[in-house]
């Protein structure tokens, strides 16, 4: 039998009628082998590394690590239909959020939360290009930033004073974008919204007369 | 000749929004669905002002704003008299076919029913809709409502958990006015 490989030689160890030199081919496989495993070391050393994560706030703090290069904060319209509201990208904001995350005014920790708010911290980890996010949960009530390692009105503050990106007015058109079109559809949202305003209005303004009556 | 069971007989067709037949700038569809698809522009009813009232009951048909445009939402007719809407779902709903023994916890199909109802004795869209929150039962509120159980039309599209959801500025219509 014959099997043609890298190694011409090699073809003595399946040649029948070759006078075999065992120490010629031991040392010649080791050199293979070495040779095999040299290529497959990084590999096997190369972590397998998440490109999502969600922070529950129980372990590392967040300034353990770098900094983001940007923060998002998402909210949750419809079910898993996260929308792109408001973005952080200087590094006085970006340390102000994750310092105020790992350290709220109130300690009150609550692993585990989930809600329809999240600021998602990118990460860019450079050569080779790598990009990570971590995910932290959060809800801002009465103007009182809740997360899982406590609250913080301070935090609270600054994501509510924060103009929105207006990247939410192309979430549910599809590319590529027509701005006319868009316009359209938000004048036609927009009158939508005012009528149901008048209708709400007048549906609370009977209710209130008839208990009144 | 033989027979076949009457679901044979059809043959699945894709129906589009919008494709590359009408819209040469579209984002490619995969397996070329823009060329095998049937494309719903290709009626003109994107801009025309005859469908007043759109209900697309299934799964996710109110996503995104893509089905009302094709069915004439945002036609110029609409910019002026106001009159069209496109109702449908925001989100996948679990469903059973009429009469299933699984029809009672599944309150989709028992909210879509309530609102017809409501339409076929008079009511608006508006008022039809309002019904199925004010007197739909828990099941049917939180199915069609979101998880607060409250309808939250006029709210913002990222700031409400409304499943069911409108497209359109004909919230007035009547089925027959």
């Amino acid at each position: 039998m014959r099997v043609m490989t890298l190694f011409g030689s090699t073809e003595k160890v399946f040649t029948t009628n070759s006078n075999l030199n065992l120490e010629d081919i031991t040392l010649k496989k080791l050199i293979f082998i070495s040779i095999i495993g040299i290529i497959l070391l990084p590999s096997c050393q190369k972590k397998r590394r998440e490109h999502v994560t969600v922070w529950d706030g129980q372990d590392t703090a967040l300034s353990s690590s770098e900094y983001p290069v940007s923060i998002i904060w998402f909210k949750e319209s419809a079910r898993n239909l996260w929308t792109p509201y408001k973005g952080f990208n200087t590094a006085d904001e970006i340390k102000n959020i994750i310092n105020l995350i790992d350290r709220p005014e109130v300690n009150e920790p609550a692993p585990g939360l989930r809600t329809r708010n999240k600021l998602s911290l990118i990460y860019y980890l450079g050569e080779p290009a790598f990009l990570r996010a971590v995910e932290v949960y959060f809800d801002v009530n009465d103007g009182i930033f809740i997360g899982s390692r406590g609250k913080s009105q301070n935090l609270g503050q600054m994501l509510l004073t924060k103009e929105e990106s207006g990247l939410s007015r192309y979430r549910f058109h599809t590319p590529p974008y027509d701005e006319a079109f868009i316009k359209r559809a938000e004048e036609s949202e927009q009158y939508l919204q005012s009528e149901l305003r008048k209708l709400k209005a007048e549906k609370e303004a009977k209710k209130q007369e008839e208990t009144t009556n | 000749m033989g027979w076949s069971l009457p679901y044979t007989v059809y043959a699945k067709l894709g129906v589009f929004s919008a494709t590359r037949q009408t819209f040469p700038n579209a984002p490619l569809l995969p397996d070329n669905w823009d060329e095998r698809g049937f494309d719903l522009c290709s009626l003109g009813m994107n801009s025309s002002g005859n469908k007043k009232i759109v209900f697309v009951d299934g799964c996710l048909s109110a996503k995104f704003d893509d089905m009302a445009m094709a069915y004439g939402t945002y036609s110029d007719w609409s910019l002026g008299y106001h009159d069209q809407i496109y109702i449908g779902w925001r989100e996948t709903v679990f469903t059973a076919p009429p009469g299933s023994p699984l029809d009672w916890i599944l309150f989709s199909t028992n909210g879509v029913k309530l609102f017809w109802e409501r339409m076929g004795l008079g009511d608006d869209v508006w008022q039809a809709l309002y019904y199925t929150d004010s007197h739909g039962s828990f099941g049917i509120k939180r199915t069609l409502w979101g998880l607060n159980g409250s309808m939250n039309l006029g709210e913002p599209y990222h700031e409400s958990d409304d499943i069911i959801w409108v497209y359109g500025e004909g919230i007035h219509n009547k089925l027959e006015p």
